[in-house]
């Protein structure tokens, strides 16, 4: 390692702690002198600059009114210090929700402003890897929010988000390092595939040794929601004038299918981590319960989208080999 | 917020252009505007989504050859101009690539150094006016980068406004005034005004100009009926076609001396900026400023032709002033060229008779008199010998010029030494009659001789129009119907007798406007820091200038935040405040989220015996902000 990196590496880890030290993680923030920096900008330079520049022809012409000129750009540039500072104090941040995301799809991270006035433009970044994409912030009245990708799938933790703020006129850069303990979820991409990779479960923990896949049963006709399969409706009674209904399929036992990557032998391993996202969801848009079998990860049978998250989490976090 | 520009940027951006364009049309080249519009076209197309922007290579090619282009057809114009141009260049051709924030900072950064250019070119009131309008746009223009400008009310954009006004004010008052850091392209083409060669005919041109030669003013009023001659140059050779300065004339002299114990009239000089370096000033005056100085033909010269207002104080000593003349000097008075000698000849035989010249002179006055001189603004063309004599004798139809030239011939063919003086006769005063305006329609010409002791002065004008010398041209009876014919619509309104009153109005702002912002230099900055320290009771420089400082800050914090807005909070709040405070004391903070009745709630049962206190005021307190009677007054308060 060349000196001047190492150098680099040991500025990076100082900032780290001095930083860390400064303005500790935390869900919510509230900014202030203590946790903003502002610098003049690019453009706060080239202002400055301009002010010289003006101030010297002035001289030089011994022309008052383009001095009076340079004097006023200095004194925009000095109120824009203020103006750029007041714009981002007093603000409350907070973390709305951690974000999450298919892998190769856009995750947001969506962090609500709080304040008692009228905000005027902020900005987001994130300091990520470079094989990771993220988007232009965007900031409407009380929520800003940055989508990015993830090059692999997993749970990240987010490194410190950069808000900023250039309000007035861009002269000042106003911003700050904030860390929201957020973390990023990105599970599988779906692969769908027609078969069920599932055991059936059977009681608490156990699980049949019965494999092969295997086909739901009837189990009778309820309300049709909007959001159903068109499949599931049941098109004869429909024709025969009643109200559009649903049929229901549950499996051989209540206590739901275990999806297992065991069955799925026959592809890689993370291609069988897809095929089990693919059929985590469908089986919850088909209100089933089920269950999650990988090799480092057990999570029991359950319905609902608690359980989807679980089951998306446990996939997200799977070890990778 | 970094992404690309917006439809409504960028149409500010163009209205930017234009006007800045505008306020610089008559002072660069027409390319320019031309290249500018097809830009601001070609992005317009862009924003409405019809074409695509110009590529880097299309950009890089028109870019190069519309500087080669600029650079040829402003090869005769003055380099500061031609500096101007190239920037309005580069300011035009922004358009072709208006893509991101950086493209519009750059764009907003070369409008506002043309807006301070332009100033530089000239700084009237007008000028310092669209100066700001344009510094103005491009700060909105640089707004609407983040943010959208039909939102922004006018109520919280004028208090930023307000606080920038103090504080540029202050560091005004504090900047110091050096000498010029290195000498700089003068930014002035030459403008009209009076050259030093006269030829006849030549002040007619200025007679059609209302611009404004100079101003004076005086301690003490002074009689307006009186005819002011301001001397700017003299004209002492003649080579039969025109006039012009000898060397001798130009040389530094000593300034004239007054007579002990005689009194004199302090008066002062606010000059436009013209790039000439002749100064107009009363027969005889004295200066003690600095960068001007005395010529041998007593008149007073900037030592080198100044760039913008000046303003110089001078003592006018009157008649009781003197110079110094040489002999050798005088001899060569009386030069005139051998053929007008010869054609003078008969004529002149009669006046020799007298034998002194200033017996001469009236004898020429009585001869002028007797003759059927007129008065016109529209002479025939009168050019050499030949033109003289029929003037003098035939026609006998013209301006000063014509008679000044007509007298200082016939008295250098008598051999009077004398010569012709150009400058400006009369002029506007204000209703104090202590301040008078001076422009190029009141540029004269008249006649000096020597009487073997003194230099006399004598205006043939004043023989033959005694009018002309009493009022300026457009009052005067004689003339205003000639100055009408030749004078533009709007000058004749404008200049009209009952404009008066609005004329001297603005006369009087545009004094004020030179004397305290364009002219506020090294000198009176040192007086006027001298004043304030004798008023703070004989300070230091520090304190006065900290104290300047101070005051500043303080009027701009003042001004933002408008304590006069501040209003107490009415006796039910302070006093459910206090009671909060009490409570706090004693342990029991009431937490964010929690609604007074649950807060005395837990007080209750916490701390009982503070409850009452509490309970009472959270009931005062709601009673005056919830009920009817509260409602319509917190309504008068909004």
């Amino acid at each position: 390692m060349s000196l001047r990196r190492r150098f680099k590496s040991f500025r990076q880890m100082r900032y780290q702690s001095w930083i860390e030290r400064r303005i500790p993680a935390s869900h919510s923030i509230v900014l202030n002198r203590n946790n903003l920096f502002i610098l003049p900008s690019h453009f706060g330079f080239l202002w400055l600059i301009l002010v010289i520049l003006l101030l010297l022809l002035g001289n030089n012409y011994q022309n008052n009114l383009v001095s009076l000129m340079g004097l006023i750009l200095l004194s925009i540039w000095l109120l824009c210090l203020v103006l750029c500072h007041q714009n981002m104090s007093g603000l409350e941040l907070r973390l709305k929700q951690h974000p999450e995301a298919q892998q190769g799809l856009m995750a947001s991270l969506k962090i609500a402003i709080e304040a008692d006035k009228q905000i005027l433009p902020i900005g987001l970044n994130l300091n990520l890897p470079k094989d990771w994409g993220q988007t232009n912030s965007l900031h409407n009245d009380d929520e800003l929010s940055l989508s990015f990708t993830a090059g692999q799938r997993g749970e990240y933790l987010l490194p410190r988000v950069r808000v900023w703020s250039v309000f007035p006129l861009g002269l000042f850069r106003c911003w700050s390092h904030l860390n929201f303990k957020a973390k990023a979820l990105f599970y599988p991409m779906s692969r769908p595939s027609r078969v069920c990779p599932a055991d059936e479960a059977q009681g608490q923990g156990e699980q049949s040794l019965a494999s092969g896949p295997l086909m739901d049963e009837f189990s009778g006709l309820h309300a049709y929601r909007p959001g159903d399969r068109l499949s599931h409706v049941a098109w004869k009674q429909f024709a025969a004038g009643h109200a559009m209904q649903r049929k229901d399929f549950s499996s051989r036992s209540g206590q739901g299918l275990i999806l297992s990557h065991r069955h799925l032998s026959h592809l890689a391993y993370e291609a069988r981590l897809e095929v089990l996202c693919y059929w985590a969801q469908r089986l919850n848009q088909e209100h089933k319960p089920f269950g999650l079998e990988l090799s480092h990860q057990h999570l029991p049978a359950g319905h609902g989208s608690v359980q989807l998250n679980l089951a998306l989490q446990a996939l997200a976090r799977e070890p990778r080999r | 917020m970094n992404g690309y520009l917006s439809a409504s940027t960028i149409k500010i951006a163009m209205a930017c252009y234009a006007l800045t364009c505008l306020v610089l049309l008559t002072n660069v080249l027409w390319l320019l505007p031309v290249v500018g519009l097809l830009s601001c076209f070609w992005s317009y197309m862009a924003v409405t989504g019809k074409w695509s922007l110009p590529s880097r290579k299309i950009l890089r090619f028109v870019t190069i050859v519309a500087a080669i282009l600029v650079l040829y057809l402003g090869r005769d114009l003055p380099k500061f101009e031609l500096f101007t141009c190239i920037i309005l260049l580069g300011y035009g051709l922004k358009f072709a690539e208006l893509k991101l924030r950086r493209d519009i900072e750059a764009l907003s950064m070369s409008g506002i150094l043309l807006a301070a250019l332009s100033l530089v070119i000239s700084s009237q009131i007008i000028d310092a006016v669209f100066a700001l309008i344009i510094i103005v746009m491009h700060l909105l223009l640089l707004l609407s980068l983040d943010s959208k400008l039909q939102k922004l009310r006018f109520s919280t954009a004028i208090k930023p406004a307000l606080v920038v006004i103090p504080l540029s004010i202050t560091l005004f008052l504090l900047l110091p005034r050096l000498a010029p850091l290195w000498k700089m392209p003068s930014a002035n083409q030459a403008q009209t005004g009076l050259s030093d060669e006269v030829q006849v005919g030549d002040i007619s041109e200025l007679i059609r100009s209302d611009r404004l030669a100079f101003r004076a003013s005086f301690e003490a009023p002074q009689n307006s009926s009186q005819a002011w001659y301001w001397r700017a140059m003299v004209m002492d050779r003649f080579d039969g076609q025109r006039w012009f300065r000898s060397q001798a004339t130009q040389l530094k002299s000593n300034p004239p001396r007054g007579a002990q114990g005689e009194s004199y009239q302090e008066y002062s000089l606010i000059l436009e900026s013209n790039s000439q370096a002749w100064l107009p000033s009363l027969k005889y005056s004295q200066s003690t400023d600095v960068g001007i100085f005395y010529r041998a033909d007593d008149n007073w010269e900037f030592e080198s032709p100044p760039m913008n207002r000046q303003q110089k104080s001078m003592r006018w000593l009157g008649s009781s002033g003197n110079s110094d003349i040489s002999e050798s000097n005088l001899t060569e008075l009386i030069d005139l060229p051998p053929q007008y000698r010869v054609e003078l000849e008969s004529f002149i035989q009669g006046f020799r008779a007298y034998s002194s010249a200033s017996q001469q002179m009236s004898a020429l006055k009585q001869w002028f008199l007797s003759q059927e001189f007129g008065y016109t603004l529209q002479p025939p063309a009168y050019s050499g010998l030949q033109g003289f004599l029929d003037f003098s004798f035939n026609q006998q139809q013209g301006f000063c010029v014509h008679y000044a030239q007509s007298l200082v011939v016939f008295a250098r063919a008598l051999g009077i030494p004398s010569r012709m003086v150009t400058g400006y006769l009369g002029g506007e005063w204000d209703d104090n009659g202590k301040q008078i305006t001076i422009r190029d329609f009141d540029a004269h010409a008249w006649v000096e001789y020597w009487d073997g002791e003194h230099w006399q002065q004598v205006d043939p004008t004043a023989w033959i129009s005694p009018q002309r010398v009493a009022l300026n041209y457009s009052n005067n009876p004689d003339t205003a119907q000639q100055w009408q014919q030749t004078a533009g619509t709007w000058n004749r309104i404008w200049y009209s007798q009952s404009l008066n009153q609005l004329r001297q109005g603005l006369d009087q702002i545009d004094y004020w406007w030179a004397s305290w912002v364009l002219n506020f230099d090294s000198q009176r900055q040192f007086d006027f820091y001298n004043r304030l320290r004798t008023l703070l009771g004989n300070s230091s420089l520090i304190v006065a200038t900290a104290s300047v400082l101070a005051l500043g800050i303080l009027i701009s914090v003042l001004l933002w935040m408008q304590p006069w807005h501040w209003r107490p909070a009415p006796k039910t709040t302070r006093e459910l405040r206090r009671q909060l405070k009490r409570v706090k004391a004693k342990g029991l903070i009431r937490k964010k989220s929690e609604s007074l009745q649950d807060f005395s709630a837990r007080v209750a049962k916490q701390q009982p015996n503070e409850y009452a206190q509490l309970k009472q005021a959270i009931h005062k307190y709601e009673m005056y902000r919830y009920s009817a009677q509260s409602t319509i007054d917190n309504y008068k308060d909004s």
